[in-house]
């Protein structure tokens, strides 16, 4: 989409869709320093507002239709870093990716990336993102020691281990619903190196995938299966598991340690043309090809080819064609692997439907935010080029199974699901929505997503829009 | 917003007494659809829809009088929709008159232009600007293959869906670039009440045809849609008849 250009402060109408590129809506985007660090939301606009980062998130939670969208990617950078505690304070609106250009040279990570380096860091709280790492660390937010909030009351500083740790965790994970974040403070982690040292894996089955997970979860910092969703009979659920930790100096080649803290990901990006969807057999030669090309063995690697090897592509979303795509994710408890297995099952004979990217892993403890995505088990996410009804029947289906097992579905990557099912998937929700309307007592703050799940207004009709 | 699958989540029917009006709206409540406004000329006739609709577990928020002549109405009567509703996602315009209820005595000749264009003309800009206000819809016209050539017997109604679907087609060029989409909607010849003994045409279809090519229009990004999609051959070849000929063999329809 068009969020790449920079935009003037006096605000554009634009068209925006989340990354899944479908229901796009129309708003007003101004630029953050329309609201500034310190600033107010509610002076030179008016009616429902959002933060918006790199647009990453899959359906409709940075957009609001008819509203004013705060492009959070427009503020001067603001770069703290303190070597000695390890921490840094940045603007929300820097990206994963900026951000690890200037901190592996200096002996840094970020304590948790998702699967692109192209979120922000308010983006990261606001979705209280989870990466490789959850098993070990835990989501994103668990590392965030402030933030800056600013609501039509003017700004906040929140952190989780003050008076101030409810509204910190309303925030965490509250999908920008509280208030737009300006600025952070994160704990880094250490690093020597810029790379990884990864064992990949080949699984013949479903069963056989997620043993390894649990088994690699015990020695391994990060880990991750793919699982090949349109693989059938003796073979269902066959997968890649790949795990691995940050590579110490003395892993690496003398090749490598010449580059030992560089981190330069190479990104080609493919025309922005009205792309047909592709057929059913070029997505089963992709999966085939990714299987084999999976190569079993221990290697040292690079952090964009483990941690974010899409990026590398980097308007891949289009390949899924003009309708778009949609990512279902959802998390369950242990106990519930059936589910799983039913869920790839269901969609691969679902008329239509070919689920082309599949993801598994485990899940460690939950954090602390009320709409805070992980619980402990396993998360399954599924990449699903939309198609007829009846993926649409097939999905709303399994919304209710994963319900019923006490799991819910990510919000930051839903488009669709019926809004019943919220309360039960997100029981603290009726905590969190006394908290937000503290701090955004207008409740200015919404989005498309808020809306159609019913998140900050229970009672639509008193809504204006 | 209508979902990526195109559902919309909140429709107004405009002419829900319609049997082709009567069968998209069951058929999207069908799939998924949420909240029904039902606006007709008389609303105690909806009775049988509501029900319907009720039972495939949406819900039928309100029923709404309008006159399509009452021009004056128009912009207070969509105010108030919206200002009830807070939004719409799908507005459906399905309401009009044929050339054959001119012949009962009961409407002028005057009267097709002024309901099937001027007064769906007259509805549809309002809804246009509230639709661009809150920042994404569809509107879907019920537009007809007449609009691409008329006949003798239905010249009224012919005519006045030809401007109706020029407006249209005009109005989604203007409205895409703000996130709003106008799907046309051109139907062969339906088998309902309104065309109860008149000749059916060739490839003529009944009103789940129609539901299908709305449906098959929400999930897909095409402006026109057809039904049954194969009269869209039928008609390009028509249009281009020499009138002559044209007038042979459309003889005694």
């Amino acid at each position: 989409m068009s969020s790449d250009r920079p935009c003037p402060v006096g605000g554009e109408r634009r068209l925006l869709t989340g990354w899944g590129r479908t229901s796009p809506s129309m708003a007003t985007v101004v630029g953050a320093e329309a609201v500034g660090r310190g600033g107010h939301p509610s002076m030179g606009f008016s009616g429902p507002a959002l933060g918006r980062g790199l647009g990453r998130s899959y359906g409709d939670a940075a957009q609001v239709g008819g509203g004013t969208i705060i492009d959070a990617t427009t503020l001067p950078r603001l770069f703290q870093l303190d070597r000695e505690a390890a921490s840094l304070r940045v603007d929300a609106g820097v990206g994963l990716e900026d951000l690890l250009r200037r901190i592996i040279p200096l002996g840094f990570f970020v304590p948790v990336t998702p699967g692109t380096a192209r979120v922000t860091v308010g983006g990261a709280i606001a979705s209280d993102v989870h990466g490789k790492n959850h098993h070990r660390d835990g989501s994103f937010t668990r590392h965030v020691q402030g933030l800056t909030l600013v609501t039509s009351d003017g700004p906040r500083r929140l952190r989780p281990d003050d008076e101030t740790a409810p509204f910190f965790w309303a925030t965490a994970g509250g999908m920008g619903l509280t208030g737009l974040i300006t600025e952070a403070t994160i704990s880094l982690p250490r690093v020597e190196t810029g790379y990884i040292a990864s064992e990949t894996t080949r699984e013949p089955d479903l069963d056989a995938v997620m043993r390894r997970l649990i088994e690699v979860d015990r020695t391994s910092g990060y880990s991750v299966a793919w699982v090949d969703g349109l693989s059938k009979g003796r073979s269902f659920g066959r997968g890649v598991v790949n795990s691995g930790d940050h590579a110490p100096l003395d892993a690496l080649s003398p090749a490598q340690r010449r580059t030992a803290t560089r981190y330069d990901p190479k990104v080609v990006s493919i025309p922005p043309l009205p792309y047909p969807q592709p057929p059913g057999f070029a997505m089963k030669a992709f999966n085939e090809l990714w299987y084999r090309a999976s190569r079993p063995g221990r290697r040292i690697e690079s952090i964009s080819s483990f941690f974010h090897p899409l990026d590398a592509l980097a308007n891949w979303n289009l390949v899924y064609g003009r309708r778009g795509f949609l990512q279902w994710q959802f998390a369950v408890p242990d106990g519930n692997e059936s589910l799983i297995a039913e869920s790839l099952s269901t969609l691969a004979a679902t008329e239509g439907t070919r689920p082309t990217l599949v993801v598994l892993k485990r899940f460690g403890p939950a954090g602390h935010g009320h709409l805070s995505f992980p619980i402990p088990g396993w998360t399954l996410a599924v990449d699903l080029p939309i198609n007829g009804a009846a993926l649409r029947r097939a999905l709303d289906e399994l919304d209710e199974k994963v319900a019923a097992a006490g799991g819910r579905l990510y919000l930051a990557k839903d488009s669709r699901l019926r809004r019943e099912l919220i309360p039960p998937m997100y029981p603290r929700l009726d905590e969190w929505r006394t908290l937000r309307d503290r701090l955004d007592p207008e409740r200015r703050f919404r989005s498309d997503l808020s809306r159609r799940l019913r998140l900050t207004d229970p009672d639509p009709e008193t809504a204006s829009s | 917003m209508n979902d990526p699958f195109g559902i919309p989540e909140t429709v107004l029917v405009l002419g829900a007494t319609s049997e082709i009006a009567t069968d998209m709206a069951v058929t999207l409540a069908d799939n998924g659809a949420q909240r029904f406004i039902l606006a007709a000329r008389s609303v105690d006739k909806l009775d049988e829809l509501d029900r319907r609709i009720t039972d495939k577990g949406a819900e039928v928020a309100a029923r709404v009088t309008f006159d399509a002549t009452d021009l004056d109405s128009h912009r207070s009567l969509i105010d108030g929709i919206w200002s009830d509703h807070g939004r719409v996602d799908l507005v459906l315009v399905a309401f009009g008159l044929l050339d054959t209820a001119v012949a009962d005595g009961s409407v002028s000749p005057t009267d097709i232009a002024m309901v099937n264009y001027v007064g769906a003309v007259s509805l549809i800009e309002p809804v246009a600007e509230k639709m661009v206000g809150q920042g994404d819809g569809v509107i879907a016209v019920l537009s007809s293959v007449a609009a691409e050539r008329p006949r003798g017997s239905n010249r009224l109604y012919a005519s006045a869906k030809a401007g109706l679907d020029s407006y249209a087609r005009g109005l989604g060029d203007a409205l895409e670039p703000k996130g709003v989409r106008v799907l046309v909607i051109r139907p062969g010849f339906v088998h309902t009440r309104m065309t109860e003994g008149l000749q059916p045409a060739p490839l003529s279809v009944h009103p789940p045809a129609v539901s299908d090519a709305l449906m098959k229009g929400l999930t897909g990004k095409r402006s026109v849609v057809w039904a049954p999609p194969p009269v869209r051959v039928l008609m390009s070849v028509l249009r281009h008849l020499p009138t002559g000929l044209y007038r042979r063999v459309t003889k005694g329809r």
